[in-house]
């Protein structure tokens, strides 16, 4: 009985390492996949002069499926106009795909601001506003595939010897 | 072939350990093994103590009369 004990143990502090690990690297692929929606959003706007639900549409068809369930609540959130402004429709967007993602507080701030210069003005202004937050999303994938080189053997490494340590402690 | 154990446990715990701060400085996160260092000695000490309060008890019940 106890030695089930301990092998439940390791099992877990090892799963709960690579778990981590795993999270880590689908908020990288995520922000990656964000960079590149808004790549085709900003093309959409530039080049194609496509008014933004539509050029919602095609972001939800082209990028990956986790992606593209924001842009695609955005895109009804756009086309219900319950919500008051661009700002609240894309937040909720956010808000009600939260669970699927994997990104950080700090990512969702840059994110939120996207919100708020959505439909803004003119091309050139709304192009300039999806440029700086290209910009921002790639300075901080950029950290966090570095944190992830960084950091990824590290939590599979802990995991393990951490539960090796908690089934010597038992033993 | 108790003692052995301790000794055993003991041991496997300061490798673990050692191990966990191999990796935390390779990971480049500085502070991290100075805690890790002291939440180990902490349960060795655990271990010991209790061994040591087991150790006072015997010499205890021998010299009481």
């Amino acid at each position: 009985m106890k030695i089930i004990g301990i092998i439940i143990i390791l099992i877990a502090c090892t799963a709960m390492g690579y778990i981590i690990d795993s999270w880590q690297k689908s908020r990288v692929d995520e922000l990656e996949d964000l960079i590149y929606a808004f790549e085709i959003l900003k093309g959409e706007i530039d080049y194609r002069l496509t008014p933004i639900i539509e050029a919602c549409q095609r972001v939800s068809e082209m990028t990956s499926p986790k992606i593209s369930r924001v842009f695609e609540c955005f895109k009804r959130y756009l086309e219900e106009r319950e919500l008051l402004d661009t700002k609240a429709m894309w937040k909720e967007a956010l808000k009600v795909n939260e669970d699927h993602l994997h990104l950080t507080f700090e990512d969702y701030k840059v994110l939120n601001e996207f919100g708020g210069v959505v439909g803004y003005l003119d091309k050139e202004m709304q192009k300039r506003n999806v440029e700086l937050l290209i910009n921002k999303l790639i300075k901080i994938k950029d950290e966090a595939k570095e944190k992830y080189q960084r950091t990824s053997k590290m939590y599979r490494g802990i995991g393990i010897l951490v539960g090796a340590c908690i089934s010597i402690v038992l033993i | 072939m108790v003692d052995m154990m301790l000794i055993l446990k003991i041991a496997g715990i300061g490798f673990v350990l050692w191990a966990i701060e191999e990796i935390l400085n390779q990971a480049g996160i500085k502070n991290a093994p100075k805690y890790v260092g002291i939440v180990g000695t902490v349960i060795i000490l655990l271990i010991v103590v209790q061994q040591v309060a087991l150790f006072f008890e015997t010499v205890q019940t021998m010299f009481a009369f």
